[in-house]
């Protein structure tokens, strides 16, 4: 209770402070007032600094204020903040789904690859060696699809119940990879699930480029199969009646599981079950006859193509030898259609005929087309035949082998020789004919004492024989005896004359003329004429003589001034000299 | 063959991982890689006469950008609250994350101060700390960098599992 004093005090006081401040203080707070700002101004920062020292008051206070006035900036500007986040946010969720599988398909896949045995090793070198990833070429070389693995896991702890695998190579890490599996599962529950479906989000299958997992979710379980290849809708549906079975079956292990997983070993058959495949077999298509047939009638083609053309070559070898063959010279050989050959040769006229030449060799010559040019060819054979040509009409000469080829050996006069050597000479290839002709024998010409006494006795003979007459009884033409005797001295002596004629090289012949006498007809008188004469060369005919020496002529009458001059029953001769008149003034 | 999933659960780099590395690996490393979404691991424990194997979930560490999702914990028959006594905001966070947890679900959970070879840095007092740790089953102050602790944790955290 304040007495009365204290009150009058209180008023003074009052009184006092009312004339110092002012009234309500407005002398001192107008006096702040204008310096307000700039007291505060320089110690605020410094104020909080140390007051935020003392204690979390000053935050206490604060967050409440911020953490409003961002609230409500966001609210109201929520499109703009959406904006700045997104990026940031998207790009987190996409970065730790990316991590999030990678690492457990990593898994999977070793998980896979150490499950494949020595087979897997082969394919595995093969598939480095074609360039693919091994699961593509497991797939395309062997299965249209292959189920490797398959899990079977409990939903919510993400724990592996059981696990079957092919070729009974369980992997330790399976139940890891289950776990993750799950842990995915989840995560694409959460980060993908559609706000007005309230159906859950569930991952259905996984896809690399070496496997796929295929996820069947159940209430409590999740079967997982990794699949390499194209796996069809039927794995799927496999996989989900497992499922559904496997749920029936073990529902009771199902609700009291607590993480023992003995009780799902005997899972294993139905599991087991979902290790489907199917063989990559290749659709036997139709035999391709038509192409079969085309590439049968091309590699015949070819077998009698190379065998003719072996054949071709062969015979082109064979022709191609026809140039060691004297005289003639293979220009060119070459393949004329699919079986002959074209042969074209320089050919000297005196060399061994072509077509002779194959027939020896056994060739057909209608598969050979000759086209054939003269020469004349210097090879030695060649030369040798025109010399043997030309030694041929010398009777008296021969060609006998030598140590240079060949001799000629004979005897000739200086003229026959001059002759000979001078043809020789003429010969194409002859270059010496002078040696060639060296070895024969001279004939010394008869001197001109005996040339002289030849032709004398040549003429007493001639003389002889020209005076020698046959008589006959008239109108016959039959030799009498003294006929014969005289013929057979006639004889003689017509062999004597041609014998020296002959070295005297003389031509000469014996005319035998038959004569008659007049009595009877003209034309029977020329016929008995000549039948005498012809009665008298058949006789010295078969006394030996050379019949080329004799002609017999009818004369028909002849009229001589003899006794009776009756004319003549008779046969005249005469020796006659053929030889040409050059030849006698070449004789010496 | 017995198998329990257990998840560890804390804001980011607060050592879950390392945790985990040094209880199955035995080796501890000084780089920071943070985990993305989830990574199971498995360990064998022998629990007297009988071996159980642990499937340890390591989840994402969370914070203001990755909630908390309870579909991890799914089917877990313990989990572990991580936290870093160098940072007074880590056990703020998992006292969160812990609080969430037991909205889905009531398996025991162990609270685990990690770091413990770094000095302390934090504000909370000796009792605050003590308060918190009663509401977990039981409290660890480990080491993933010197291995202090990390066994005994785990082990205490199988026999946990084991006790329904
Ligand atoms: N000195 C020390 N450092 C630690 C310890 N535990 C973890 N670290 C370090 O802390 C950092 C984070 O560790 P993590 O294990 O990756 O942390 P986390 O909780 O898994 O992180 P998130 O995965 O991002 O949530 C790393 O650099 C570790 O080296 C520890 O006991 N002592
Ligand atoms: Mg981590």
């Amino acid at each position: 209770m304040k007495s009365a004093r204290d009150l009058d005090d209180e008023e003074q006081l009052r009184a006092v402070r009312n004339i110092v401040l002012g009234q309500e203080r407005e002398h001192v707070l107008s006096a702040i007032e204008s310096h307000a700002r700039d007291i505060v101004g320089a110690v605020v920062v410094e104020a909080l600094h140390d007051r935020q020292k003392q204690n979390d008051d000053l935050s206490t206070v604060f967050v409440p204020l911020v953490e409003k006035s961002v609230e409500k900036s966001v609210t109201r500007h929520s499109d703009q903040f959406i904006g700045y986040f997104y990026p940031v946010v998207g790009k987190l969720v996409r970065k730790s789904v990316a991590a999030f599988l990678s690492d457990v398909l990593e898994k999977t896949n070793t998980l896979l690859e150490n499950s494949l045995s020595v087979k897997g090793l082969v394919w595995r070198i093969k598939a480095r060696q074609a360039g693919v990833s091994f699961s593509q070429y497991v797939a395309a070389q062997t299965f249209a699809y292959q189920v490797e693995q398959v899990f079977l896991i409990d939903a919510n702890t993400g724990i592996l119940l059981n696990s079957v695998a092919r070729e009974n190579h369980s992997h330790a890490d399976a139940d890891m990879v289950s776990g993750m599996l799950t842990a995915i599962n989840d995560f694409v529950g959460d980060s993908f699930a559609h706000t007005n479906n309230q159906e859950e989000q569930q991952l259905a299958s996984v896809k690399t480029d070496d496997f796929t997992l295929l996820l069947q979710r159940g209430p409590s379980l999740v079967l997982v199969a990794a699949v390499t290849g194209q796996a069809p809708a039927q794995v799927s549906q496999h996989l989900q009646i497992t499922t559904e079975n496997i749920h029936r079956l073990y529902a009771r292990e199902i609700e009291h599981f607590n993480g023992d997983t003995s009780p799902f070993e005997r899972t294993t058959s139905e599991l087991r079950e979902c290790l489907v495949e199917q063989l990559n077999t290749p659709d036997k298509k139709r035999r391709p006859w038509f192409a079969i047939i085309v590439l049968g009638a091309i590699v015949l083609a070819f077998i009698f193509w190379l065998y003719h053309t072996f054949e071709q070559s062969q015979l082109k070898q064979q022709l191609a030898m026809l140039d060691s063959s004297p005289g003639i010279l293979v220009r060119s050989v070459t393949a004329e259609g699919l079986t002959d050959v074209s042969l074209q040769v320089l050919r000297d006229p005196d060399s061994q005929p072509v077509s002779d030449w194959l027939a020896q060799q056994g060739i057909r010559d209608d598969r050979v087309l000759v086209e054939e040019k003269p020469y004349l060819s210097l090879e030695r054979p060649l030369v040798e035949r025109r010399i043997a040509r030309v030694v041929a009409r010398y009777p008296a000469i021969s060609l006998t082998p030598g140590p240079a080829g060949f001799n000629l050996e004979g005897q000739l006069n200086r003229t026959q020789l001059q002759r000979l050597t001078n043809e020789l000479a003429a010969i194409p290839g002859v270059s010496d004919a002078a040696a060639l002709t060296a070895r024969l024998d001279l004939i010394q010409a008869p001197t001109p004492d005996r040339q002289q006494s030849l032709k004398a006795m040549f003429d007493f003979h001639a003389a002889k024989i020209d005076a020698t007459q046959i008589e006959f009884d008239a109108g016959n033409s039959d030799l009498s005896e003294r006929a014969v005797s005289r013929l057979t001295t006639l004889n003689q002596q017509l062999d004597t004359a041609v014998r020296l004629a002959r070295q005297l090289q003389l031509s000469v012949g014996l005319m035998i003329m038959g004569a008659s006498d007049a009595s009877g007809s003209t034309s029977f008188n020329q016929q008995l004429s000549q039948a005498r004469a012809q009665a008298v060369r058949d006789f010295l005919v078969s006394q030996g003589a050379d019949p080329d020496y004799l002609n017999a002529v009818g004369l028909g009458v002849v009229e001589i001034d003899a006794i009776d001059g009756v004319g003549a029953r008779k046969v005249m001769f005469n020796l006659m000299d053929f030889t040409p008149e050059a030849r006698k003034e070449e004789r010496p | 063959m017995i198998q329990k999933k257990i998840c560890l659960l804390g804001a980011s780099a607060v050592g879950k991982t390392s945790l985990i590395k040094q209880y199955i690996e035995g080796v501890f490393s000084d780089k920071y890689l943070t985990t993305l979404g989830v990574k199971v691991d498995k360990k064998q424990v022998q629990l007297g006469p009988r071996e159980i194997q642990l499937m340890v979930w390591d989840i994402e560490g969370i914070d203001r950008y990755c909630g908390f999702q309870p579909k991890y914990l799914r089917g877990a028959s313990a989990f572990i609250i991580v936290v870093d006594h160098t940072r007074s905001q880590s056990l703020q966070e998992g006292m969160e994350i812990f609080q969430l947890a037991q909205e889905t679900t009531n398996i025991p959970a162990v609270l685990v101060i990690n770091k413990t070879d770094l000095p302390e840095q934090w504000h909370w007092t000796e009792h605050e700390v003590e308060t918190r740790s009663h509401m977990f089953a039981d409290c660890f102050r480990t080491s993933a960098k010197t291995g202090e602790q990390v066994d005994a944790m785990f082990q205490a955290v199988a026999r946990l599992c084991m006790a329904d």
